[in-house]
């Protein structure tokens, strides 16, 4: 039966009219089309920064290429002269560009001297020639990563009026001996991978906190599983919950102030809610069945979760304090994982369809609807939204062990992300940055 | 065992065709079959088909003595005192061999011993049972296994245990969690209806975290699907 509703993508270009006079690009318009884009090789000004370059160059077309917004054009049909052609419009031969299809055009150049690196980016309108964006960072050579994400955030900017995600984290749990998980965080693309949970125990579920500053996670280190909250700046975790039985599946308020979580201790999975801290447990399901996975709306006047008080699992939303629990999917018969769209407009879900396959679905709560994200793509499971609510991380065994992707909110695009060895699970798309 | 009675028992038609009936009481032959049957006691183990050919071959020969039959008797007596040799021999080779053996893998086996002591004292360990897919309910085969185990925590009084519900990997890590402890509470609840003390049964659920099997087959997931028995010290 879901199998049947296919990707409905919602495409469009919604025309709003911004202070500033310029029209933003909104992907969740039903008339939303990618803006194509040519990013030509990033330019080495210097001669002496070709492994920068090169560097450079990958992560500006990731960037933008995950973006959700737009059509990074196959550098392959380019026809203009990248020697002749330099970062100024007046060095640009604009047919060339309008004749692959582009309608923006990027120009990088980037000068090292030692380890000084410069870094120069233009946007251009291909149609009119116009320059859109021209901006300058500076920095050693460790910082080029952080200079691009800058560029690409701005360029971003300038089509959203929304800044991108290039500077937010996922934290997942990661399998790589038998016996024991680790936590550990990456940034949104994969790069700068470490594990920061390593205690040898089964460690699980991350979230994170409201802030960014720590994330919640469940470890059998003394039994339990107990909850605990890491600290990114001490290091350090400390006991939040360790109720008898189960302390899982944390989601902690975006207001902050409180954490809902499913423990054990009446003999029975239940949905609580703690204080950010761990303080006043109050129990929200009262139900002899399963109740677990909560997932706060944006608005932290809700919480979705999962209920097998039907007879197998299935979304549900409830008020914040536990009153007006109101079934939400009533296809399939193994719905599970909740997330809410920072939006609020759609909560994701893992089902089990017909042919036993997992995959990732999301339901507007409101009406009802239904749309599919993955299809024949091995299991997917446990996806998250980014904080902008344009993109989706999630784990897949599409290719053997279960490894992580980002995909745009539609389904599309869908790129793996995790670059090492072991089993990568329960991926979390951290908050925005400070 | 008969193949070596019958070439011995041809021999015996053809002395009684050709003998016929001597009055004579084969004392000698007698007392040294007698003899060789008190002897051969202990070869019962390490020779039993030799063994139990000469205690026939025996029979046979008292049998004919009481029907006065002195020659074929002698003639059997004769016999059943090679058999009886034939035994002794055999176990001093198979001794020797296993000395041999010893010597070069100096190994003592009294295991078996142990378990079968362990066996008379109800059964020797507590096993695992398995479940259906999103299931926690006993089948009849589990109920089975878990008199089994309730009958060892019988036997072993004071012994506490940690009950363990595992999950197959399919599914959320979070709802198989939740699943896995209602599997060990359905097992903690049988144990306790079978008198078994709660206070000597603690639960934890590993969901599908500890995989017997990591394979992703049915055969691997109903191998997952369980509750295990920990003894706790």
């Amino acid at each position: 039966m879901i199998k049947r509703i296919l990707l409905v993508v919602g495409v469009g270009l919604l025309l709003s009219g911004p202070a500033s006079g310029r029209e933003y690009i909104k992907i969740t318009d039903p008339n939303f089309r990618p803006y194509p884009i040519a990013i030509p090789d990033i330019k080495d000004m210097s001669g002496t920064a070709a492994d920068l370059v090169r560097k450079g160059t990958e992560t500006l077309r990731f960037d933008l290429g995950v973006a959700g917004v737009f059509k990074v054009l196959d550098p392959r049909s380019f026809i203009a002269d990248p020697k002749q052609e330099g970062l100024s419009g007046a060095s640009i031969n604009f047919a060339d560009w309008i004749n692959v299809g582009a309608e923006g055009l990027i120009k990088v150049g980037i000068y090292r001297s030692g380890k000084n690196v410069a870094m120069e980016g233009h946007l251009f309108d291909v149609a009119s020639g116009k320059e859109l964006l021209h901006k300058k960072y500076k920095g050693n050579t460790a910082g080029l990563r952080k200079m691009v994400h800058r560029f690409a955030d701005a360029i971003v900017r300038h089509f959203t009026g929304s800044p991108g995600v290039f500077f937010t984290k996922i934290v997942f749990s990661k399998r790589t001996r038998r016996e024991s998980k680790e936590i550990c965080i990456m940034d949104f693309d994969g790069r700068n991978e470490r594990c920061v949970v390593k205690n040898g125990a089964i460690n699980l579920l991350p979230a994170w906190s409201a802030s960014g500053r720590g994330f919640y996670y469940s470890s059998y280190l003394h039994g339990g599983p107990h909850l605990y909250l890491y600290d990114l700046k001490t290091k350090k975790s400390r006991v939040i919950s360790k109720s008898p039985g189960l302390n899982i599946g944390a989601s902690a308020a975006p207001d902050g102030k409180a954490v809902a979580l499913t423990l054990s201790r009446d003999d029975n999975s239940e949905v609580y809610r703690l204080g950010a801290d761990g303080s006043r447990p109050r129990r929200l399901t009262r139900d002899w069945a399963i109740d677990s996975s909560p997932s706060w709306s944006p608005d932290a006047k809700h919480i979705a979760f999962v209920s097998e008080r039907s007879g197998n699992p299935q979304i549900y939303m409830m008020k914040a304090d536990g009153s007006g629990a109101k079934r939400l999917t009533f296809q399939g018969n193994y719905n599970q994982t909740p997330d809410w769209s920072p939006r609020g407009d759609f909560i994701l879900f893992n089902a089990r369809d017909e042919r036993l396959v997992y995959d990732i679905f999301k339901i507007n709560p409101t009406t009802g609807e239904i749309i599919r994200l993955t299809q024949d793509q091995g299991n997917n499971e446990h996806p998250t939204f980014a904080p902008n609510g344009d993109l989706v991380v999630f784990s897949s065994t599409r290719t053997g062990e279960s490894k992580l992707y980002i995909m745009n909110a539609d389904g599309t695009n869908q790129q793996l992300i995790s670059r090492g060895k072991g089993e990568y699970t329960t991926p979390e798309w951290g908050p925005w940055p400070e | 065992m008969l193949k070596r009675i019958l070439p011995i028992c041809s021999v015996l038609a053809l002395a009684v065709l050709v003998a016929g009936c001597p009055k004579q009481i084969p004392q000698p032959e007698i007392d040294a079959a007698e003899q060789a049957m008190v002897d051969i006691e202990s070869t019962k183990d390490c020779a039993p088909e030799t063994y139990q050919a000469a205690k026939t071959m025996m029979e046979r020969a008292r049998a004919l003595l009481k029907e006065e039959r002195y020659e074929e008797a002698k003639t059997a007596l004769i016999a059943a005192k090679r058999l009886a040799e034939k035994a002794q021999k055999e176990c001093d080779e198979k001794r020797k061999a296993e000395e041999e053996a010893a010597r070069k893998q100096p190994e003592p086996e009294p295991v078996a011993k142990e378990v079968e002591i362990e066996k008379d004292a109800g059964p020797d360990r507590m096993v695992t049972v398995y479940f259906g897919f999103n299931e926690a309910t006993l089948t009849d085969e589990s109920r089975t296994a878990l008199n089994n185990n309730a009958d060892y925590l019988r036997n072993h009084e004071g012994q506490r245990v940690q009950i363990e519900g595992h999950c197959d990997s399919r599914g959320s890590t979070e709802y198989n969690l939740a699943l896995g402890e209602r599997r060990a509470m359905a097992v903690r609840k049988y144990l306790v209806k079978l008198g078994v003390n709660p206070t000597r049964l603690e639960i934890i659920s590993y969901g599908e975290e500890r995989p017997v099997d990591p394979g992703q087959s049915e055969d691997a997931w109903s191998q997952n699907r369980r509750a295990e028995f920990m003894e706790l010290r």
